[in-house]
This record gives structure tokens, sequence and C-alpha cells, in this order.
């Protein structure tokens, strides 16, 4: 990579904070060349944290006028559609934070934009650029967990975090458990293992601080097309919880586990998601009998070793780095990054199909969204 | 109770062995006086390891000429009706393991014949006859939690490798050897499901004629309270192999998986320390606050104590035949009688029909 790539940050709030990172860290790889958002005092503040001295409080403004190759795009997710057009019919990369948009023609309206301008659209969903998530992958590429027959997942906690009025509790706005938290679950659960082909959802409203129909309780079944059922479990009405997010896999060969984090959030890691990824292998003794009590105690208490992982597979601890490092990559190069737009359309479609299913009370396949 | 209730075992495999105890424990309350299988070793080995002398090879023999007051019904699924309806024909009370039965009809039938012969019926779930499961409705029902919002469920765990519990037409499967339990337990603490939507696979060749090893199923209850019921048979390696969540608007409870090997008193662990939080009351807490944010993430569970008094026993089985014979000689409906117990069946046949037809299916439809 010659030149570091200009990047424009649109829209200046909680999660554009934890982008600052990469722009602060690695400043050979991309330049934090401008900041844009409507709200001028919050633009303000952020530019002079980070350092820049273009402030936008509009969009075309700053897209006809500053010095930038892509833009960020951190704004709340209805947003996303009408700020990533713009950007790519003004020629600019686009890396714009999940969910992708809140209705699927969003979706592919931006994905037609993008081909048609030529630039490079990447999803941020930070997950996939984890050193947990890259070993994950690969433990399972390497056939170890033998075919995939279930997943479980859920994210259980108290949400629509920020305050009171914050979007991410407005339906209208994109809010709601499953656009703010359970869409990296799908996104990650198909990066390991594949697409989705079909739906059963139930989601509810439960409580009065949520606006317009954004739901804070969610479950759904999950088909894939290899064959694998998932379970998938959100809920954002009780703060006190064992068990804020997990991820399991069970395999004919084995089972893996990660459940929540136990450590605080810190420089490199401003918001924990992984614990200790663990896995455990079948016991080769395919004499197993639960009847016996040795043998019973190796099934209630199995060895679960935790899952290496591997520091040349990411750049650094930090997964909002990695995944705007990533971003830069594939602008120069031109490479059509993990989670593209046309990528992620398939993660997205799940979410809209546990809509329709929640709905309708009926199975929903995804190909007939 | 005046005298022990006299009972005949019908089908002496391995719950039935679990059974044993309250007879050879509580001979003042309940007295285990035949045994009947139609293979007769297993019929003979049983009564001799009970001290019983009456064995039957016929059911039908053992009804007429045993004397006995109530049979305890440990076959497979499928035996369960006929079983059921031929001993309360004969007048005989009837004590008859999970699941029910594998028809919503033979559930129907099996209710309906009782009522008619004025006997009682009660299925044999358990794990309502645990000092823990007992704690924790009396938390509920005290309010503890606030309303309750969302319940999760699974149990993951290696299955069976052979017989009929492998086989859907004997009634086998994850469903009705294990989550059965599960759901009539949500049922106990949150009260009945309204509607289910489900998908299940049959993943190992060893399963037979589409005996499921695999349930995803999202189940609404009346109250409004939304739950996930996941199920698993096809791995031995697993961190988790049961747990029960309760999430309140004040509050949950949690129960995670044993981690205590098996013992006389606890046959067949199942749960976990019952652990529970409530909500801090300082309502101001903020996320972005680092020291907040770790007492909104990481509160402080604790475990929810048993009461000796609640339950006679430490071993559950045990306490569900001395409830039995209570409401035998007593008259009183049981906690989990053939008539609650169709609407812990429901959701399992409404789980069969949500996968069948890719639809929600509502209870009050089957």
């Amino acid at each position: 990579m010659s030149t570091p790539l200009k990047v424009g940050l649109v829209g200046a709030g909680g999660i554009a904070r934890v982008h600052m990172t990469p722009y602060l860290t690695h400043p050979e790889q991309v330049q934090l060349a401008a900041v844009c958002d409507m709200v001028e005092p919050l633009a303000r503040a952020y530019a002079k944290d980070a350092g820049v001295e273009a402030v936008y409080t509009d969009l075309d403004d700053m897209l006809r006028n500053a010095d930038i190759e892509a833009v960020d795009i951190c704004t709340n997710h209805a947003a996303h559609a009408p700020i990533t057009i713009a950007a790519a019919q003004a020629g600019k990369h686009v890396l714009v934070e999940k969910a992708m948009a809140n209705t699927l023609q969003a979706c592919r309206d931006m994905i037609d934009a993008a081909d048609k301008a030529g630039v490079t659209l990447m999803i941020a969903h930070h997950l996939r650029h984890s050193r947990e998530a890259t070993a994950v992958k690969r433990f399972i590429d390497a056939g170890n967990l033998g075919e995939i027959q279930a997943v479980r997942t859920h994210v259980t906690m108290g949400g629509g975090g920020g305050g009171p009025k914050t979007w991410s509790r407005d339906f209208k706005m994109g809010g709601g458990v499953l656009m703010l938290n359970s869409i990296h679950h799908i996104d990650l659960l198909r990066y390991y293992i594949g697409n989705v082909k079909r739906v059963m959802a139930v989601r509810k409203t439960a409580q009065a601080h949520m606006l317009n129909g954004a739901e804070d309780l969610v479950s759904a079944t999950l088909e894939f097309e290899s064959g694998a059922i998932g379970g998938l479990f959100a809920s954002w009405t009780t703060n006190e919880t064992p068990e804020r997010a997990a991820y399991l896999l069970f395999g004919s060969q084995g089972t893996l586990h990660s459940t929540s984090p136990e450590n605080p959030r810190s420089q490199e890691s401003p918001i924990p998601h992984f614990g200790t990824i663990k896995y455990a292998l079948k016991d080769p003794d395919e004499d197993f009998d639960f009847r016996n009590d040795a043998d019973l105690q190796k099934l209630l208490h199995p060895s679960f070793d935790p899952l290496p992982t591997i520091e040349a597979d990411q750049p650094t601890a930090n997964f909002f780095v990695n995944e705007v490092l990533y971003f830069a990559d594939c602008c120069r190069t031109g490479k059509e990054p993990t989670s593209s737009g046309r990528d992620n359309i398939e993660s997205m479609k799940v979410l809209f199909a546990i809509y329709e299913s929640s709905r309708t009370g009926r199975a929903v396949d995804l190909a007939d969204l | 109770m005046s005298t022990p209730l006299k009972v005949g075992l019908v089908g002496a495999g391995g719950i039935a062995r679990v059974h044993m105890t309250p007879y050879l424990t509580h001979p003042d309350r309940v007295h285990l006086a035949a045994v009947c299988d139609m293979v007769e070793p297993l019929a003979r080995d049983y009564a001799k390891d009970a001290g019983v002398d009456a064995v039957y090879t016929d059911l039908d023999d053992m009804l007429r000429n045993a004397d006995i007051e109530a049979v305890d019904i440990c076959t497979n699924h499928a035996a369960h009706v006929p079983c059921t309806i031929a001993a309360v024909r004969a007048g005989k009370h009837v004590l008859v393991e999970k699941a029910m039965a594998n028809t919503l009809q033979g559930c129907r039938d099996m209710v309906e014949a009782a009522d008619k012969a004025g006997v009682t019926l009660m299925i044999a779930h358990q794990l309502r006859h645990s000092r823990e499961a007992t704690a924790v409705k009396r938390f509920i029902d005290e309010g503890h939690l606030g309303e309750i919002r969302a319940v999760r469920t699974h149990v993951t765990m290696g299955g069976p490798a052979r017989g009929w519990m492998c086989d859907a037409k004997p009634g086998g499967g994850v469903l009705q050897l294990n989550s059965i339990h599960h759901i009539d337990l949500l049922r106990y603490y949150v009260g009945n499901v309204k509607r289910v939507m489900a998908v299940c696979k049959s993943a190992q060749p060893h399963m037979v004629d589409g005996a499921e090893d695999v349930v995803a199923a999202t189940l609404e209850f009346e109250n409004g309270v939304i739950g996930g019921l996941f199920a698993s048979w096809t791995t031995d390696v697993t961190p988790e192999r049961a747990a029960y969540l309760l999430f309140g608007s004040k509050g949950t409870v949690h129960s995670t998986p044993p981690y205590n090997p098996r013992s006389r008193e606890s046959p067949t662990a199942h749960f976990g320390t019952i652990m529970y939080a409530l909500k801090d009351p300082d309502e101001n807490l903020d996320r972005r606050n680092d020291a907040d944010l770790q007492k909104l993430r990481h509160p402080p569970f604790d475990p929810l104590p048993t009461r000796e008094e609640d339950q006679p026993s430490l071993n559950f089985f045990v306490n569900e035949v001395l409830h039995f014979a209570q409401c035998c000689r007593t008259g009183k409906e049981p906690t989990s009688s053939g008539r609650d117990n169709i609407e812990s069946m429901k959701v399992v046949f409404a789980i069969y029909e949500s996968f069948r037809t890719g639809k929600a299916v509502d209870l009050a439809d089957l």
C-alpha cells in the first residue's frame, strides 16, 4: 500500500468513537481526513480528538469538497442506504456499520449503487476480523468438528443502551435487538457454516420504552443450507444475566463453544465479545456407556481445551482496527471484502425473514425474499 | 395414611430401577406387591432385588390376580396408553412415566378412561417433586422476578445409541425423552403454552423412522412470555447438558447443568445449583460508565436456598411416588395429573406439527 487511504467519517456518535483507534494507530495505512455530523458540536468534538481539521455538517458538502477516497458510515441504520448511495455515486469507497440497512430493498440499492460506481462496499462486521473468529473458522474448515449438525446462539442483556431516547430503541431508525445485536450472531454463524435457507421466528416488544414496535425479545429457528439446525435467542429485557452472549457449534466429532467475556473493556478490546473459545472432541472410545459411572463423569465433565488464537491471523487484538485496515486493503487492491454488501445481504435476509415469519406465523424461505 | 398403597410395577427396564427406591425406603407408605414384564427374566431379576414374590409376564393376569390398588408403568411410551387403560378399567390407580403417550388421542383416551373409572392418573414428572423446582416455583409466585418475559431452556447431550428411544414408533426421540421435562417444568413455572413454531431434524443414522435428535423451537406462553427451546442428542461432548433460564422484569433465575456425580439420592442428576440475581435498585446505572457496566454485566448471583420441609427426600423419584400414594388415598388431583400433563404433551405434538407444516401451531387447534 503506497499511500494511506483518505477517509471521511459520517456520524460521530458512539460507535464512531471505537472506529477512531485505527486512524490514530495506523496513520501509514488509513488517514482520517474529514468528519461529518449534522450536529456540529459532535462533529467538532470528534474531529478535535481525532486531530482532523476538515469538519462538515452536510454530507454532500463533504463528498464534493473534502479530499477523501472513502467514507466510514457510523449513523443510525435507517440512514445507511441514502448515505452509502450518495457516497458511491460520488466515487467513494464505503465502509458502513452493521446492520447494513433497515429494509431489504435498501440493501439491494446499496449494492447496485456500489457496483455501478465500481467502488468497494464493506459492512463493518468487526467480529469476522477477530483472532477468535478466524481461529474458529479455520478449526471448522479443517474438519475438526466433523459435520456440524446443530448451532445455538443467544444474546441476553439489558439493552437498547445509550439513553432513554436513543435511536437504537426505535424501529423506524432501525432499532431493536435484531439489528443491534443478533445480526452479529447471524453473520458469524453464516461465516462459520454457510447460508441460512429457512427461518421461523417470534419477535416481541416487552418493554414500554421500546418505540414503534422495535423488538426486545426474539426466538428463532434457523435451517441452514448445509442441513444444520440453529436456535437463536435474544433478549434485552434483563440486565441480570449469567450468559450475555454465546455461540455453540455441535459437530459429529466435537463441540465448540464461546461464552460471555469475563474481562472488562480495554483499549485493545473496547467492546469485549468473546470469552475464551473452548472445544472438546469426541472420545474415540465408541463403547462409551452413560450407565457406567466413570463414563458418565466423562460425559458430564468433558475436558474442554482453549482454542489457541494465532497472532499472525490478524494485525492486532482490536478487531475494530483490523476491519478498518482490511477495508483499506480491499479498496487499494480491488479485492471483494469478506463481508461485502453482496455477502452481507444474506445475513440481512435472515433478519428480514425473522420479521416476516413473526408477522405471518409461517416459515420463510430466504429465496422468496 | 393408614396402610401402604399396594402397587404393581409394569415394565422392569431402566427407569423402573430408579422407581425401586421409594418402595425399599418407605414401606410404611408404598408397598411393591407385584412386578410384570413380558420378558420373564427381567421381571424375575427386578422382583428379586425388590423383595417381591408375585411375578407376572401378562398384564391382564396381574390386574386380575395380584393384590394391588395401583400400577406404576415404566414401559416404552407407545405402551403407556393400552397399559393405562387396561389398569384403570380394572379399577387401579395409575402412575405412568413421562412422556404420557406418543399420540394426543392416546393422552385423551387415558384421561377419559381414568375419569370414567374414578381413579387417580398421574404422570411421573419427577422434577416437579424436587426441592429445587419447588423453591423456584415459590420464588416466582412470590413475585421476586417481577413479570417474567422470557425463558430459555436446552438439553444438549449424547443421546441413546440404540433401542426404542431412537425409534419414533414406540415414542423415541429427544422431545419425548428429554425436552418434555423442560416443557413441563416451564409450564409449572410460568403457565401454559399458547403457540409453537419449531424445526426438527434426524441427524444421526441410528435414529429410526425419523425420530428427532435436534430440535429448535419457539414457545409463546398464554401470559405473553417468549420461550426458546433447544435440544440436541448429536454430541456427547457438551459444556451445557441442561439449563433453564427465567428472565423477569426484576431479576433472573438460572439453573445450569449439574456438576455433581449421580448418587443414591440423586440417581439422575439434573439440576445444578439454582442461582438468582435481582435488578440493581439504582435506576441510573449507565452502560457507558465502566464501573456501572461491570455491575450490569457481572451482577452478583446468589444460590437460591432449597428447603428440606418442601419435599420429604432429596431423591425426587421417592417424592413423586409418595405424592402419588397420598393422592390415591385422599383423592386429591396430582400436580401432574393426566389432565394437567396433556397441556405439556400438546407442546410436543405442536412441535411435530409445526415442523411438518412450516407454520405456527396454536395449541387450541390440536
